[in-house]
């Protein structure tokens, strides 16, 4: 009794190992011809390696259209490929496996249907496709596939493991064959991964500073002497999922922080952009980067830099180009700015002053500088030489300088011309 | 006569309210003699006579050595020194506005090269100096083969 019952568990175990063998992919309906080109394939979603050696399909037009030969065990995860007879030389797809055994076999193209039998003639699985009602039962289960069309095959429908209501309605689907021979599915524990791709990325895939000046690698930008210089930052976004989620592309240019543009334009899917940047005359000459941040309404980012340098000018710019002393005790003055962004000091010089009749040499004209950044003050007399002062001018300051006459009462009366030059050196 | 009063006048016959120039580089530096290009620019909305030159005379040549800045815009001179000779120099850079001229001073830097160096350089580069290079390093070893031999 005891042993009976043994036995009786045992036949339970191998009876719950047999149902996880299933027919995962049909492919009745060749391209190529209905003679070698047709396959099965079979799955072992067991724990257990099982013994298939006498399983046969039966078919509409044979109970055993194919046996499986003794000696076959399907291992856990283990597909099986049983195909038509010339298999190798007549299946659609050269880069299809090769079968683990080949056989004649008869699938009907409409209205048909295929169960794998075990070696006691029990059912283990059936498919079937078309109308039932030309379907002998046994040949499907619950409703029949729809059918498929040439060169689709009917596939178990998967979500980690393979789907079986017993229903073959529900259970398959139709797609580009995907059969498989002999391979053990990897992967007993399975995670699944659901992505639900809600947003793209969105790219920055071109910037480009317009602009330089100089013909050697890199961008080298000189200022605009005493005024800003414009220039152009173009920029390419790109987004896979569309460019109307875009929320903001900001430039930050020499602590310039631009948030938008007018000169915007879409063309072929991708966001053209053109920012107006303002170079300071003044600007410290030296390495920089603008940098581009776009955003989407997701959070999404990108960010690009672009790397530039600022050149170093030196530039001198006086208010007035003459000046008139009138009298002994007359003085004149003019302003002087420093148009470049580095530091000058100041040289001056000065031709004599002639009339028709005489002339007042340079140094009888005294001079004075004042720097109106720091009141820093410089005399002396002119000379007709080169002169430099004892104060540095910085980018964008501005010196007076006045100039005095500083000589003898008995100079003759008349008008004196002369020249003075202010010059600005590093 | 003794006058107490006179007029000093210093004028434009074409009269522009003020003058401005700009230049880069601000330093050039020379190790050997080759070419260099000077940017004068002009920020005043009006174009500008100006002039380029040195008070050493037969240091550099300029092309050109004077001409038009136009309007809001810039020009290149191109500067070669004429020989190379150590130390600091000036260039200058001015308008020819009035009588009254702002002018940039470019400060310029020539390092000689010494004989062994010039001769490494020239013989090593594909410059005009490179007969004058050759055959100077060919004067080098000759002199150090003939100390050695001596020695």
């Amino acid at each position: 009794m005891k042993n009976a019952i043994i036995i009786l568990v045992l036949l339970m175990f191998v009876s719950m190992a047999e149902a996880k063998v299933m027919v995962t992919e049909v492919y009745y309906d060749p391209l190529q011809t209905e003679t070698g080109g047709e396959a099965v394939e079979l799955f072992n979603e067991g724990e257990q390696a099982v013994d298939i050696s006498g399983w046969s399909l039966r078919t509409k037009s044979s109970a055993k259209d194919a046996t499986i030969p003794d000696g076959t065990s399907l291992n856990p995860l283990q597909y099986y490929l049983i195909t038509d007879a010339g298999w190798n030389l007549s299946k659609d797809s050269p880069e299809w496996p090769e079968a683990d055994h080949e056989e004649a076999l008869t699938l009907t193209n409409a209205d048909g249907g295929l169960a794998l039998v075990n070696k006691d003639g029990t059912i283990m699985d059936a498919v079937g496709w078309g109308s039932p009602d030309q379907i002998p039962p046994e040949l499907f289960e619950g409703t029949p596939h729809a059918g498929v069309a040439q060169g689709i095959s009917l596939q178990r429908k998967t979500n980690g493991t393979f789907i079986d209501s017993e229903d073959n309605s529900a259970d398959f689907i139709e797609g580009a064959p995907t059969l498989l021979s002999g391979i053990i599915k990897k992967s007993a524990q399975t995670i699944d991964v659901i992505i639900n791709i809600t947003n793209s990325p969105i790219k920055i895939s071109s910037a480009e500073l317009t602009g330089d000046d100089l013909n050697v690698s890199g961008i080298q930008l000189l200022p605009f002497p005493g005024k800003m210089r414009t220039a152009k930052l173009s920029l390419k976004i790109d987004d896979a999922d569309g460019l109307n989620d875009i929320s903001s592309v900001q430039a930050n240019f020499l602590s310039q922080i631009i948030n938008s543009t007018s000169e915007t334009a879409e063309i072929n899917g991708s966001l053209f952009m053109n920012f107006s940047v303002e170079i300071p005359y003044y600007q410290i000459p030296g390495n920089y980067s603008a940098s581009i941040t776009a955003e989407d309404v997701f959070g999404a980012k990108d960010n690009i830099t672009i790397p530039f340098e600022i050149l170093e000018i030196a530039g001198i710019s006086l208010e007035k180009t003459e000046l008139i002393l009138k009298g002994i005790n007359g003085s004149a003055a003019a302003s002087i700015r420093n148009i470049g962004n580095g530091p000058l000091a100041i040289e001056l010089s000065s031709t004599n002053f002639s009339s028709d009749e005489t002339t007042i040499i340079a140094n009888q004209m005294a001079f004075r500088i004042t720097n109106l950044e720091n009141g820093n003050l410089f005399l002396g007399n002119l000379t007709d030489k080169p002169q430099r002062t004892s104060f540095a001018l910085n980018p964008a300051a501005e010196a007076n300088l006045e100039l005095f006459l500083n000589t003898l009462t008995n100079t003759s009366r008349g008008l004196y011309r002369g020249k003075v030059l202010v010059t600005g050196t590093k | 006569m003794k006058f107490l009063l006179f007029f000093l006048l210093i004028f434009n016959p074409t009269f522009v309210s003020a003058s401005s120039i700009a230049v880069y580089p601000p330093v050039l530096e020379w190790q050997k003699i080759e070419q260099k290009t000077v940017v004068i620019m002009n920020p005043e909305k009006y174009s500008q006579e100006f002039q380029i030159s040195s008070p050493e005379a037969g240091l550099f040549s300029f092309y050109p050595a004077h001409g038009t800045l136009p309007s809001s815009g810039s020009t290149t001179v191109q500067v070669t020194p004429l020989k190379l000779s150590s130390g600091v120099n000036f260039i200058y850079v001015s308008t020819k506005n009035g009588e009254l001229e702002p002018s940039i001073a470019i400060k310029t830097r020539m390092s000689k090269p010494s004989l062994f160096t010039g001769a490494i350089v020239g013989a090593l580069s594909k410059s005009p100096n490179i007969f004058f290079g050759v055959t100077a390093l060919v004067i080098i070893v000759g002199a150090a083969a003939r100390l050695i031999r001596k020695t």
